[in-house]
């Protein structure tokens, strides 16, 4: 069974210049016959199929529509039309602290994030310590967030997000978090993670990263898909297209 | 569909049932004849007075209908009260001394009309066409009749109102059990993830309550005090401005804000729920009825705090405590399920139309009016009498009341009513939730 199914799948979304949010403007939107907005398309009969433990790359410039994807393969965003199937438990390093709150402490938001990703309590209080370790701030854990440093904050949120190893893992950008030291130490527990088997769909404007990691890419030009195969005939490709 | 018709008809024949057993009763006063009412009735009573003069006065009444219980009340300006004998008889048959009570003199003296009689509750469970009340009093001796009371007027068969209403009462509970079974996989799935996700519930619920009451010094001892402080105020307008007659007014007022309060607070918080969560939302994926389902909890827990406000007033005034008290949860568990389900129906209406937000705060102005929260409901009348019946809120608060208060237990209709808003309102939420549920991260 292929990890990741993404099957004719297009999104739009609505690109109205000012949002009709009450009845007054609507109605006079309605007269004016401005209510009918530009749909905007972020991604048209966009097709791929991810093999368990196959590590996949995606290219392409800015607004290509390489993050739509990726929310779309976590579930954030639902297609418009097609659909994307995944077998799996997914861990998405696409936002990292989703939902931390800057006015609880560390402790709180440890576990409140926890939650916010599914996992059982006991769970997270087995591997609490395991966590502010990983994240260099066992002084820091019962000081409110909003006394962080955004680079702390960051950890915080990276070590939880990889707390487990998760069967289809999502990255969008390799996580340049903290200090240098702290971010050979997130390049090494991602590549422990591909190293085992998980499925990866990786996203970056860093070809040479790309290279180094994916088996397979795909190139992805205006929400359409410009190519997809080989990572060196596809990265050689889009190098050339760019240049 | 066969699903749905089984439901109505099994919903039609109980409520028949029922209806014939007796264990559904009108909820109205209506089955208490006013003596004025009775006049209508072509019985010439002139006022409430009747003086009797040389011969025993009579008053000669056509009732028509089956009657379980009867009884008199009224004043008689003397005290040889015991005068007054009520006969009643059925179709074809003549007044006997066997068919008849008489009023009995009241303890309490009043110090205007006299003696308090009533004739005692007395047990009929048949038809009477008509009823007689003879006066004997010495001549030139007063009465005054306040009402004879036929309690409850059984209707054997219902109207064409009752049977619509059990008609779409049986449809809907057949329509959810064919939603359910259609949707068996899906809900299982649903279910799953609502297990997976109760400790995020659980925390949003606790971080909610952490965060109302930071920074205050007295904390979360502000949900008890607010209604407590909030009923003296309106215990003391009500009862000295507005010389409001209801017994325990202080009682009265704070279990149906309690109820009422709850509601509003849940709806109003599940409303915005998916707009104020927008930033969540668009960065990771948790089922979204969370969030309304977040806030309907938030304000339950606030409203147990309320309780326990409610709990002290009750100590204070001696309402007196009851097993009936265990009873308690039931209404306000079916409050909580019509919460979650209009939250989640208002959550979705507000994420595509933002006005919903202001038109929701005048309509809950206009639904605290049409709730008997202030006023005691007996003085509705008419058309408002007919709204205040179809309002949900009414039968949570009254029910609550019921138990708290008046140490009775809400009658197998009146849970019925509940229960039907509680679901209904959850299936059609659910429903429309789930429909809309992918558009909502384009609208926030």
């Amino acid at each position: 069974m292929p990890a990741i199914v993404i099957d004719h799948v297009t999104m739009k979304f609505n690109m109205s210049r000012e949002r009709i949010d009450n009845m007054k403007e609507y109605f006079i939107k309605l007269i004016k016959r401005q209510l009918f907005y530009e749909e905007f398309t972020a991604l048209s009969d966009v097709s791929a199929v991810i093999e368990p433990g196959e590590i996949f790359g995606i290219v392409g410039l800015n607004g290509s529509g390489k993050s739509t994807l990726l929310k779309l393969v976590s579930g954030i965003l639902k297609p418009t039309v097609g659909h994307v199937v995944t077998n799996g438990t997914i861990s998405p390093l696409i936002e990292l602290g989703a939902g931390f709150d800057f006015e609880m402490t560390a402790r709180e938001n440890l576990f409140m994030n926890g939650s916010v990703l599914g996992y059982p309590r006991d769970f997270m209080r087995e591997r609490f310590d395991e966590i502010i370790a990983f994240a260099e701030l066992k002084e820091f854990v019962d000081v409110p967030l909003k006394n962080f440093s955004s680079g702390m904050v960051a950890r915080l949120g990276f070590s939880i997000a990889t707390l487990v190893k998760p069967e289809i893992l999502i990255v969008d950008e390799i996580l340049a978090v903290g200090d240098f030291l702290f971010q050979q130490k997130c390049e090494k527990r991602i590549q422990e993670m591909m190293a085992g088997g998980t499925t990866v769909l990786i996203v970056s404007h860093s070809v040479d990263q790309i290279e180094r990691l994916c088996g397979r890419v795909m190139w992805l030009e205006k929400g359409k898909v410009r190519m997809v195969g080989e990572t060196k005939e596809v990265c050689a490709m889009y190098k050339n297209s760019t240049v | 569909m066969i699903i749905i018709f089984t439901g109505m008809a099994i919903a039609l024949f109980g409520r028949m049932f029922l209806f014939q057993r007796g264990l559904i009763k009108e909820r109205e006063a209506e089955s208490r004849y006013p003596a004025a009412s009775l006049e209508m009735k072509n019985i010439s009573l002139k006022g409430e007075e009747i003086t009797v003069g040389e011969d025993p006065q009579l008053l000669l009444f056509n009732i028509d209908s089956y009657v379980e219980e009867i009884f008199l009340e009224g004043f008689s300006g003397v005290d040889d009260a015991e005068k007054v004998q009520v006969f009643y008889s059925g179709a074809g048959e003549t007044f006997t001394e066997e068919n008849s009570f008489y009023a009995v003199p009241q303890q309490e003296k009043l110090a205007l009309s006299g003696e308090k009689i009533q004739g005692g509750i007395v047990k009929l469970n048949r038809d009477v066409s008509a009823l007689r009340v003879d006066f004997n009093g010495a001549a030139g001796s007063t009465y005054y009749l306040s009402a004879v009371v036929l309690n409850p007027v059984r209707q054997v068969h219902l109207s064409p109102g009752q049977i619509v209403v059990s008609l779409a009462f049986g449809g809907l509970i057949g329509f959810a059990v064919a939603v359910m079974i259609s949707e068996r996989k899906n809900l299982r799935v649903y279910l799953g993830a609502l297990k997976k996700y109760r400790y995020l519930l659980e925390d949003m619920v606790a971080r909610d309550i952490k965060l109302k009451y930071r920074r205050s010094v007295i904390g979360f001892f502000w949900s008890i005090l607010n209604p407590l402080l909030m009923m003296c105020v309106l215990t003391a307008v009500f009862q000295n401005l507005f010389r409001m007659d209801v017994d325990n007014f202080a009682v009265y007022y704070l279990t149906g804000w309690c109820v009422f309060n709850f509601v509003t607070e849940a709806t109003n918080g599940a409303m915005t729920s998916i707009l104020n969560s927008g930033a969540l939302i668009r960065k990771v994926y948790i089922p979204k009825y969370i969030f309304p389902m977040q806030k309907c909890l938030f304000a339950f827990v606030n409203m147990l705090f309320s309780l326990a406000a409610l709990l002290v007033v009750m100590l204070v005034l001696n309402v007196g405590f009851t097993f009936k008290l265990f009873l308690v949860p039931l209404p306000l568990f079916f409050a909580l399920i019509f919460s979650v389900g209009l939250g989640m129906l208002l959550a979705t209406a507000a994420v595509f139309f933002r006005d919903m937000i202001h038109l929701y705060t005048v309509f809950t102005m206009v639904w605290m009016y049409l709730t008997p929260i202030i006023y005691p409901f007996d003085i509705l009348s008419g058309a408002v009498l007919q709204v205040v019946k179809i309002n949900p809120m009414y039968y949570y608060v009254d029910s609550f009341r019921k138990l708290v208060l008046y140490h009775t237990v809400p009658d197998i209709g009146e849970v019925g009513i509940m229960a039907a808003w509680a679901f209904g309102s959850l299936l059609l939420g659910m429903v429309v939730f789930k429909k809309k549920q992918d558009r909502f991260i384009l609208f926030i």
